[in-house]
């Protein structure tokens, strides 16, 4: 019986490492990571990451960039351990305290201080 | 076919903003510098808001708190901006203060329009709004209302808001050559000119000349009563005054 369990689990986590898609094939399954500056810790989760080299790693699904002032999501984003950097070129949301943006990509450097969204964009400030 | 024409009817409501929403579009996007808490938006940026409406080439945008704490914006590139209170502005370069409504438009025909009064300049104009106050400096200059035009290379004055008209209430005016200054019966020129409407009068200082109909007055010093439009003008310097009456007029 405890067999069979583990045998499914493991068959289970096959399958989410593929995440049901034949095309994807991830390194890291739910991958999980933090930018920390002095004053605001951004945490990063998504679907799948892949590592393109040592330092940079390419997150896809369901890239979601959270910290105290502000949420991004997208699909598909590339980011620096060694910098602290991530950067997209897809579609993606910005949204915080009474603000929305959509943009054709973004940018995160200068340890979160600096947030630049790329492309045609738009922004709805709500009070 | 009817479906077309439904969803042409509504668009604008499905695509509009909201009360109290500012919304902004750009084609190059924006950069968000949390720490110094203000956003640079890039290429044909349009800011509608309650408040106003601006579009520029480029704008930086100062914040308080969040995002739509807009307290000071910086834009450049064919600027227009259009308030909801009647000022509507034109400008190489615009600097607009939302806490004091002060605005300063500079750079190749700069104008600026509030209500019944219009400022044009190739240099800069500067208001403050909740004062009452403007200056116009630079090469061009010139300020008009319904029944006063007033030319100089710096015109300087406040302005009061009666029933939703703006009313000139002093001004001076300075020209390194001859500024003037026109009314339906006077043409006025002096180096420099300065108005009072609580005095109901306009004094010219320096190479004054003054012009009505046919008759052409020279001197060093004229008072203009405002109402009635008659004038004094004396010469200090010489102790005289050219009067010419052309008869062809």
């Amino acid at each position: 019986m405890m067999l069979t369990i583990f045998l499914t689990k493991n068959n289970q986590d096959k399958k989410n490492l593929n995440l049901n898609d034949n095309k994807y094939s991830y390194d890291i399954k739910n991958p999980k990571f933090t930018i920390n500056s002095n004053k605001e810790k951004i945490s990063i989760n998504a679907k799948g990451a892949s590592f393109i080299n040592t330092d940079e790693i390419l997150l896809e699904k369901n890239v979601i960039f959270i910290s105290d002032k502000f949420t991004i999501k997208s699909q598909e984003v590339y980011f620096n351990r060694k910098n602290q950097t991530a950067y997209s070129k897809k579609n993606s949301t910005f949204i915080s305290n009474g603000a929305k943006i959509n943009s054709d990509g973004f940018e995160i450097t200068n340890e979160g201080n600096i947030i630049e969204f790329n492309g045609k964009t738009k922004i709805v400030l709500v009070k | 076919m009817k479906l077309i024409y439904i969803l042409l009817l509504l668009t604008p409501t499905l695509f509009a903003r909201d009360k109290g929403q500012i919304e902004i579009t750009t084609d190059e996007g924006i950069e968000v510098f949390q720490k110094e808490k203000y956003y640079l938006l890039k290429k044909n940026v349009k800011i509608d808001s309650d408040d106003f409406i601006l579009t520029a080439e480029q704008v930086k945008a100062f914040f308080e708190k969040d995002l739509y704490d807009i307290k000071y914006i910086e834009s450049e590139g064919s600027v227009k901006f259009i308030s909801n209170d009647g000022v509507t502005v034109y400008g190489e370069k615009l600097t607009f203060s939302s806490k004091n409504n002060n605005i300063h438009v500079s750079g190749i025909n700069s104008s600026i329009l509030i209500k019944n009064i219009t400022m044009k300049s190739n240099g800069y104009i500067k208001i403050d709004d909740l004062k009452g106050k403007f200056k116009i400096e630079g090469p061009d200059s010139l300020l008009l209302t319904e029944n006063i035009s007033i030319f100089g290379n710096n015109i300087e004055g406040e302005y009061n808001k009666i029933n939703n008209i703006n009313k000139i209430i002093n001004l001076t005016v300075i020209d390194n050559d001859l500024s003037e200054i026109k009314t339906d019966k006077l043409q006025m020129f002096s180096s420099k000119a300065i108005f009072s409407e609580k005095n109901n009068l306009i004094e010219l200082f320096d190479n004054v000349k003054v012009i009505r109909d046919s008759e052409i007055i020279i001197g060093d010093y004229a008072k203009i009563n405002t109402l009635d439009e008659s004038y004094k003008i004396i010469s200090k310097k010489s102790n005289k005054v050219k009067i010419l009456i052309d008869n062809n007029q």
